[in-house]
């Protein structure tokens, strides 16, 4: 795991815990440009280090050179689709622990399962709140430390 | 009642049993006779009946030689009298209630001004298992397409979330970032951002009104505003709409016009609009190529129509893309929308349009060679109420 310096966010909660002390890395693979540009500012701003993918395939490469700790996955992708997507990164052992959340303008409960059985830890919908998704974020961070340790 | 077999065989009331046996021996689909006196009807006679009397002990000894009016006096709930007009679900209730050992008995049909006649009571039974089996299937293609239509529609409203929560990923999401930027005095990246917000809206916008659009055809209240006008006029506003369009990727755009029409009968704004957005696409998924509009006149026996062509030498579709190719929201692939633009309900819409102007669109297309969309449109249309394009009818 890479060490980071020490970061504060921006806007800083009153909830000390949040504040993060090592920048954990998202891997975010999203095709639509507006999207892309949008929730990874949100997400940097929001303290953590985001690499971008632009589909299902350049993500695929991106994981085999750099570690993430967590992937951020759009579902509706040209080509390869996050659902393909995420059972690739599942189905292989160097990237199977890192955790995904599925992230979709699907937002049917269908669609959240579709996800869940793709390998997908947990799921969001588009337009994103960022309190929700940065909640769920953690709680895919927290659980896979505790898978760790 | 009178679609059913009906036997209008008569015996004279002194006829002996013998002889109305033979009768039925020599008619073996005959279920009864009708027995007449000087006064008129006096009865029926069922064919079980009477074999079953003959069939008994000393039956034939007794019964043969009796006349058949011996028979009437036993049947006392028989003949069941019908009027012609009496439903076959009815007639089969009326049937069934009767004791069990004259179920099997014909009935009498009654008529104003006829002779009785004898329906058999297996055909009426027959007939009203049809009935309702024919009600069953009714019922369950109904049930099926009711179904089909509903699927249609999830299907519809799950697309059209989806569509609309992309634009509002980036207008709700910039709007967001620039009350941060704004509160932190971070104004470098402002005007790129609402940009994204405005560019998103405009999207939105469209699309909403392509769905209003199909919302009104379906509920049947998209008005047709037929008034005689002059094509080459247009032809002309058309090109000044789509000519900007060429620039974008670099493409050549030639029209070709058949100058034998000169008037049209039809609804002006819904023709252009179909237009252009064939031409609008035929621009977006083609560059430094070339696209055409061939305008002809075909002559057929309910009139002149106006062949319309539009044709690109663009990324073209496959044979899978084709079948889909008209369906809302419908676009090769997801992100075809926002690659090229477009809401993806233009093709539905155009194809509708010109349906309820009593025309046709259809397309052939080979992939990476190019499109040709043709639009046929009567050159008088003629308003017919409840006018609504044959694909939605389903």
């Amino acid at each position: 795991m890479e060490e980071a310096t020490a970061y504060f966010t921006d806007k800083p909660s009153d909830d000390a815990s949040t504040i993060k002390l090592k920048m954990k890395r998202i891997l975010f693979v999203e095709d639509d440009e507006m999207s892309r540009d949008v929730i990874s500012t949100r997400l940097t701003r929001s303290g953590y280090e985001v690499v971008l993918a632009e589909d299902g395939h350049q993500a695929l490469k991106t994981v085999l050179t750099q570690t993430f700790d967590l992937i951020v996955l759009d579902m509706s992708m040209p080509s390869l689709s996050g659902w393909e997507t995420a059972k690739k990164l599942k189905a292989s052992p160097t990237t199977a622990s890192i955790p995904i959340l599925a992230l979709s303008a699907h937002a049917m409960s269908a669609d959240k399962k579709k996800a869940l059985d793709a390998g997908c830890g947990d799921f969001d919908s588009k337009p994103i709140n960022l309190p929700r998704l940065l909640g769920k974020i953690e709680a895919l961070l927290g659980s896979a430390s505790q898978a760790t340790t | 009642m009178l679609e059913l077999p009906c036997f209008g065989v008569q015996v004279s009331a002194d006829t002996i049993g013998r002889d109305v046996a033979r009768l039925f021996e020599e008619n073996p689909s005959l279920p009864g006779v009708i027995v007449m006196d000087a006064k008129g009807f006096c009865g029926m006679v069922a064919r079980n009946q009477l074999f079953q009397r003959l069939g008994r002990l000393f039956g034939i000894e007794i019964y043969s030689t009796r006349p058949i009016t011996a028979f009437l006096d036993t049947l006392k709930t028989s003949p069941l009298l019908m009027p012609a007009e009496t439903t076959i679900q009815n007639a089969a209730i009326l049937c069934l209630a009767r004791p069990v050992e004259y179920v099997y008995d014909p009935f009498v049909v009654t008529m104003k001004n006829e002779p009785p006649r004898l329906v058999d009571f297996l055909a009426l039974i027959l007939r009203q298992t049809e009935l309702l089996t024919a009600a069953q299937i009714e019922a369950h293609t109904q049930r099926a397409a009711a179904v089909s239509a509903s699927n249609a529609k999830s299907d519809f409203l799950a697309n059209m979330s989806h569509e609309l929560r992309t634009p509002l990923t980036a207008i709700i999401g910039y709007a967001e970032i620039l009350i941060e930027d704004v509160k932190a005095g971070q104004l470098s990246e402002s005007v790129r951002r609402l940009e994204g917000i405005a560019k998103s809206g405009q999207h939105l916008l469209e699309m909403i009104n392509g769905i209003l659009d199909l919302a009104k055809i379906e509920a049947r209240k998209m008005d047709i505003f037929l008034t005689t006008f002059s094509l080459p006029e247009m032809i002309t506003e058309v090109i000044g709409i789509v000519q900007p369009l060429m620039k974008k990727n670099d493409n050549q755009f030639s029209v070709t016009a058949d100058n034998a029409i000169r008037e049209m009968h039809s609804d002006e704004a819904k023709l252009r609009q179909c237009l252009t957005n064939l031409i609008g696409n035929a621009a977006k998924f083609t560059s430094r190529g070339s696209i055409g509009l061939d305008i002809k006149k075909e002559i057929r026996p309910d009139g002149g129509w106006v062949i319309f062509e539009v044709s690109d030498t663009g990324i073209g579709m496959s044979e899978t893309q084709l079948t889909r190719l008209f369906e809302s929201f419908y676009q090769a692939d997801s992100s075809i929308s926002r690659r090229f633009g477009g809401t993806g309900l233009g093709l539905s819409l155009s194809k509708q349009f010109c349906e309820m102007l009593g025309g046709e669109l259809s397309v052939r297309s080979v992939e990476n060679q190019g499109t040709t969309f043709v639009m046929k449109v009567p050159v008088r249309s003629t308003q017919k109420p409840e006018s609504l394009p044959a694909s939605v009818q389903e």
